[in-house]
């Protein structure tokens, strides 16, 4: 079984010039909390929930990432329920501020298998699916999977 | 005291002391170093000699970690994305500070050039953990705060290449002391060393990132990933190769082959904190006390050097990337603290030489405990200077 016979092909997709408030929006709207953020078609990175909290960060995204390789440095504590954020950051805060650059993609042709290797291997549940140019054509989901073989085995 | 009660009580004492020193403003690599120092052999003495034996093994694997860590900056997407200043600067000041300081000891206080090249490396080092602590508490923003952070976060890489490429330097050197220094040899046995490395990284990042695609667990990840490091650094030793620039290269290699070996360095968070614990507090411990009275005049001279280098270095790069003024004049004073990765290659640099590598350590030990004390200091006055404290 191959990832474009489960994948799904319509994905909600952001752009990096998306606001924090329009991203809201689109989270309330939908269940699923992995949004690729495309460009000329192309995947330049992922939102998830968790990368909503990022709003909160002082520094952009890049130099954030940067620090990640250096050693001994310890988190910081931050307690979000005590932060000066205003009103303004609503569209003054955009998702190329938040995403997340490190992000993984699976080929349409590849196995369900591997799409399920990469999901434990990266504790993900949503995997975006492109094609051989590295253009976003859909998402395979671990529901997707588990939907798949229950279906196969007649369960569903 | 035996080997297994001395890891525990490093461990747990070493945990509580971070902590308590957090509360004074101060990172936790300075608590653990503290710490080694009180419970080392000449004042509490509660480290059993097996593990001060082991010092050198254990850099060596915490450094090949390291290295390994840093090779994932050096992917093309890392370089568009930092920008032509930090990357100016971040040389300048690592090279600025290793000219300056070599330049002194071996001129103005006649010491050996492979002694003076060693100390001279070891002071491009710089310590983000202290400075990211400082703009922390005092809620820095803007795009002095930002190059600031960028620097510190790319010194440690360059920092670890030349020290590499003076330790190849320094051994041929003293190789060849006392016959007359064949230049050509010196410089074949260095070049010989840095490609060897480079190109035996290189092979086993091909290697584990083949290897990659049979992975299905993220403990088979972790066990592959260390192998390939530990491999990459005993077969290095075997080789006499430079073992830090071998796993940098493991690691740059394996980021640029894939996008998606990003897991590969991320598994490490997993089981790095007490790995560091446990490395510092053994650097503390390594400190012969008896050696302070004899160090001054070096450590003096390697003090005042490191700064006035990585000052007039970060601002020539400044200059030369036509950056902002308040970066121009005031980004070299925030990059003074100096720490984990200094005392990392000291201990590598105390293996390796075991004639001075005491003296070596002890002054690196002594200047880092200033570094921590003074360097907060200087990057508060530039961040202030450059406006962007929140008062």
């Amino acid at each position: 079984m191959l990832v474009k016979d489960v994948m799904r092909g319509e994905v909600v997709t952001v752009r990096r010039s998306t606001t924090l408030k329009e991203l809201i929006s689109i989270f309330h709207k939908y269940t699923f909390h992995t949004i690729p953020v495309v460009e000329d078609g192309k995947i330049v990175g992922i939102v998830e929930l968790e990368h909503l909290l990022r709003t909160f960060q002082p520094h952009p995204s890049h130099i954030h990432e940067l620090l990640k390789s250096v050693p001994f440095l310890e988190e910081e504590e931050r307690n979000i329920f005590e932060l000066e954020i205003t009103s303004e950051m609503a569209m003054l805060c955009l998702v190329d501020d938040i995403m997340e650059r490190k992000f993984l993609t699976i080929g349409e042709d590849a196995t369900v298998q591997e799409a399920r290797r990469l999901m434990k291997l990266h504790q993900t549940q949503r995997l975006p699916v492109v094609d051989k140019k590295d253009n976003l054509v859909g998402i395979i989901s671990l529901f997707d999977i588990i939907l798949a073989v229950f279906k196969e085995k007649g369960i569903y | 005291m035996n080997t297994i009660f001395s890891l525990g009580i490093i461990l747990l004492v070493g945990l509580f002391a971070a902590k308590l020193l957090h509360q004074l403003k101060f990172p936790a690599v300075t608590a653990y170093l503290l710490l080694g120092i009180i419970i080392g052999p000449h004042l509490l003495n509660l480290v059993s000699p097996g593990i001060i034996n082991s010092s050198g093994l254990i850099s060596n694997i915490v450094l090949s970690i390291i290295a390994f860590g840093l090779g994932q900056n050096f992917s093309r997407e890392h370089f568009r994305k930092i920008g032509k200043s930090v990357l100016t600067i971040s040389i300048l000041e690592a090279v600025g500070a290793w000219l300056l300081v070599t330049l002194a000891l071996f001129f103005i206080l006649k010491q050996q050039l492979y002694l003076a090249l060693l100390f001279g490396s070891i002071g491009a080092a710089t310590a983000p953990a202290a400075t990211v602590l400082v703009i922390r508490e005092y809620k820095a923003r803007g795009t002095f705060t930002n190059t600031l952070l960028g620097v510190v976060a790319l010194d440690d890489a360059w920092c670890l290449i030349i020290f590499s490429v003076s330790l190849a330097i320094a051994r041929a050197l003293s190789l060849h002391l006392g016959a007359n220094i064949l230049l050509l040899k010196v410089f074949l046995h260095t070049f010989s060393q840095i490609i060897g490395a480079f190109l035996l990284g290189g092979a086993i990042g091909i290697l584990l990132n083949w290897l990659g695609r049979f992975v299905k667990t993220r403990a088979d990840l972790l066990i592959i990933t260390l192998s390939a490091i530990l491999l990459t650094a005993g077969v290095s030793i075997l080789l006499d190769l430079s073992v830090l620039l071998a796993n940098m290269a493991l690691g740059a290699v394996l980021i640029n082959l894939k996008k998606h070996n990003y897991g590969f360095f991320d598994i490490l968070h997993s089981i790095d904190t007490p790995l560091f614990l446990f490395f510092f507090v053994l650097a503390g411990a390594n400190l012969e006390i008896s050696l302070l009275p004899e160090i001054g005049a070096i450590a003096i001279t390697y003090f005042v050097f490191v700064i006035i280098g990585k000052v007039a270095g970060a601002s020539l790069g400044a200059y030369l990337s036509k950056t902002i003024p308040s970066v121009k004049k005031y980004i070299g004073f925030g990059l003074i603290p100096q720490a984990g990765v200094a005392l990392g290659v000291a201990l590598i640099a105390k293996a390796s030489f075991p004639e001075v590598g005491n003296f070596i350590f002890t002054t690196v030990v002594t200047a880092t405990i200033i570094f921590e004390l003074v360097g907060p200091f200087a990057t508060r006055f530039a961040l202030r200077k450059a406006g962007e404290i929140r008062e």
